[in-house]
């Protein structure tokens, strides 16, 4: 026996932006754009499709719901007059924390892609993961909840700088609070200096018309 | 938990290119950018290749540093400098330092490569000066650390 070095020189999560594109390019083929949505759990990711699909005007939209375990957003969704499916990653290795290409490549043909313009892809909540492995998405956004504190940009400075729309979510309970608004926006400014950014309120839903307007808005992004 | 994918990703890529071959050593560079702690990652991966032609292999990282350049000024500048202190990860910073200016260009810090596999050739009849590697080194132990 002797050693030898191979040289590899291969990025680790290539095979992943090579399935992402495969998605893409069947994304696109149907002409369906979209879009990658994260947040750390409970910041109210499904509160807020809730809120902005309940009237989709000529859009046709369609979600793709990531859980580690069950279909209670799925079911939250299922009201809604838009197709939903449901991806658990459960099966593999006790639940990953996040959607890859592959998971999304394998829920495709459960998706109507022929019927919607949209999808939103829900991501797992989590901060980490999801910002490193991409699906086949136009856009990456994220929700931010004011009760998450002020610090989040910088301490997963990945995500926030890989999403180009950051929507503030549960503004209602700012007076309840010690978050500063001005700080964490210096913040993601530091990370993100180009980020847009929306606040709103699921609950009250201030701030929900921009937020379904912009949401909706992608449907034709770039076309 | 995060890492753990990562590490199913490298493993993923070290294999097919030891095809078939045990692995002893992989080589990875991370840039200062990615979030994956190395030694995270190769706990992991010590965990994912068993039963696997990398099993007892060792994951080596290489930590590459963060550096961008201002598209506007050409100034570069390190936006998440290595930890001097516990407040240090508050100094990361994507906007230019010098002009302000939020266009740049990563210059490194990105990186999340497999660089290089050691893997064990069967014995084969050559001559020549024998002995020059030492025998069996992934046999050594069940892992890294």
């Amino acid at each position: 026996m002797h050693q030898t070095t191979i040289r590899v020189a291969e990025g680790a999560l290539d095979a992943n932006e090579t399935i992402a594109g495969s998605n893409r390019g069947d994304f696109d083929r149907a002409g369906v754009r979209v879009l990658n949505l994260m947040s750390a759990p409970g910041a109210g990711k499904t509160a807020l499709l809730e809120a902005a699909l309940r009237e989709t005007g000529d859009v046709r939209a369609g979600v793709l719901e990531g859980d580690v375990r069950g279909r209670l957003d799925a079911d939250r969704l299922s009201h809604l007059h838009v197709p939903v499916t449901q991806i658990n990653t459960d099966p593999a290795f006790g639940g990953e924390c996040h959607l890859d290409a592959n998971m999304v490549r394998s829920a495709l043909p459960q998706i109507p892609l022929g019927e919607i313009d949209l999808l939103i892809v829900e991501n797992v909540g989590n901060l980490v993961c999801p910002a490193e492995f991409t699906v086949g998405e136009d856009a990456r956004w994220m929700v931010s909840s004011v009760t998450e504190g002020e610090d989040k940009p910088l301490k997963y400075p990945l995500m926030f700088r890989t999403c180009s729309l950051v929507a503030i979510n549960k503004i209602d309970l700012l007076p309840h609070l010690d978050f500063d608004l001005d700080l964490f926006l210096a913040n993601l400014a530091q990370v993100n200096p180009d980020a847009e950014t929306l606040q709103l309120s699921a609950r009250t839903g201030e701030g929900v018309e921009a937020w379904r307007e912009r949401l909706l808005g992608l449907a034709s992004a770039g076309r | 938990m995060h890492e753990l994918a990562i590490a199913e990703a490298v493993l993923a890529v070290a294999e097919r290119h030891a095809e078939g071959r045990r692995v002893s050593v992989v080589r990875a560079r991370i840039g200062r950018l990615r979030q994956v702690v190395p030694e995270t990652l190769a706990f992991y991966f010590e965990i994912a290749a068993r039963e696997t032609p990398c099993e007892g292999a060792v994951l080596e990282s290489e930590r590459v540093p963060s550096l961008l350049r201002c598209a506007a000024c050409a100034a570069e500048w390190d936006p998440a400098p290595a930890p001097a202190g516990e407040r240090a990860e508050l100094v990361i910073s994507f906007r230019c330092p010098s002009c302000g200016s939020s266009d740049h260009s990563v210059v490194s810090g990105d990186e999340l490569t497999v660089e290089e596999i050691d893997v064990e050739e069967p014995a084969r009849a050559v001559s020549g000066p024998a002995r020059a590697e030492p025998a069996a080194q992934a046999d050594a132990g069940t892992g890294g650390h």
